[in-house]
């Protein structure tokens, strides 16, 4: 599937999720008006550029536009690398944190308790993104939220539809180990 | 262009920046990315829009 991430033979992919693209959306939308800022400042001044000072402008266009994509490529690569895997025995959260810090870490299915999701706002509301927070059982108990995610309902009834199924499967299994019989009897 | 060093100091901190962060950011995407079709094309319009800021660049000095 992945560099990054390795599956078992037996483990079935369900879901991968990546925040909702509005989100990326915003942030882009940002670093383009400062790319296109100076071009603006032009407009307003065409003198800049037919002048004396053209070469300094020209110069500190090109600085600009050099910083403007590290910033596109910083906030993709954030976007891009951030990813929550849902199989049919665990989930798998991968997250850039930072250029040089990356995290991952996985959920086994039968150590979830409880899913909480939160969409608060207008536009979460009107693009159907939101929180998804999935609390885990164990001497460590932490929750995990992992923020902006298209359709939270549908990814927290499948998260809790697989929950059900292993605790089920999980519970059988205990079951069948009670009723039978020992080699001694 | 004396006079401008200043700016020249800006171009040349940008540049090394863009450099840097390119060769890290596609290590990350290389390595850590989920398909390799999509590093290469994210690393292609990395080079390919700072080329178009490095003809700026150019087109001040000719």
């Amino acid at each position: 599937m992945t560099s990054a991430f390795y599956m078992d033979d037996d483990e079935e992919l369900l879901l991968k999720i990546r925040k909702h693209w509005f989100l990326v959306f915003l942030d882009f939308a940002i670093i383009k008006l400062f790319a296109i800022a100076p071009f603006i400042i032009i407009f307003i001044f065409p003198s800049l550029i037919t002048g004396v000072a053209q070469e300094p402008v020209m110069i500190g266009l090109s600085a600009w536009f050099l910083l403007c994509i590290i910033a596109f490529a910083t906030t993709w690569t954030n976007y891009y690398l951030d990813l929550w895997v849902v199989t049919n025995k665990r989930i798998v959260v991968l997250e850039q944190i930072s250029l040089f810090h990356r995290e991952e870490t996985t959920m086994r299915m039968e150590r979830i308790q409880d899913t909480t999701i939160e969409i608060n706002g207008f536009f979460p509301s009107f693009f159907n993104y939101g929180d998804l927070t999935v609390n885990t059982a164990g001497e460590h108990t932490k929750n995990h939220t992992f923020e902006g995610i298209p359709n939270p309902e549908e990814v927290k009834a499948l998260v809790l539809e697989r929950v059900d199924a292993v605790t089920e499967h999980k519970d059988k299994l205990e079951f069948s180990d009670v009723q039978r019989p020992s080699h001694g009897e | 262009m004396t006079g401008y060093g200043f700016l020249w100091i800006i171009f040349a901190v940008a540049f090394f920046m863009y450099v840097g962060y390119g060769c890290v950011l596609m290590y990350h995407w290389f390595t850590y990315g989920y398909d390799q079709k999509v590093a290469m094309i994210a690393s292609f319009l990395y080079i390919a829009t700072g080329s178009i800021a490095l003809a700026l660049f150019a087109g001040a000095l000719v």
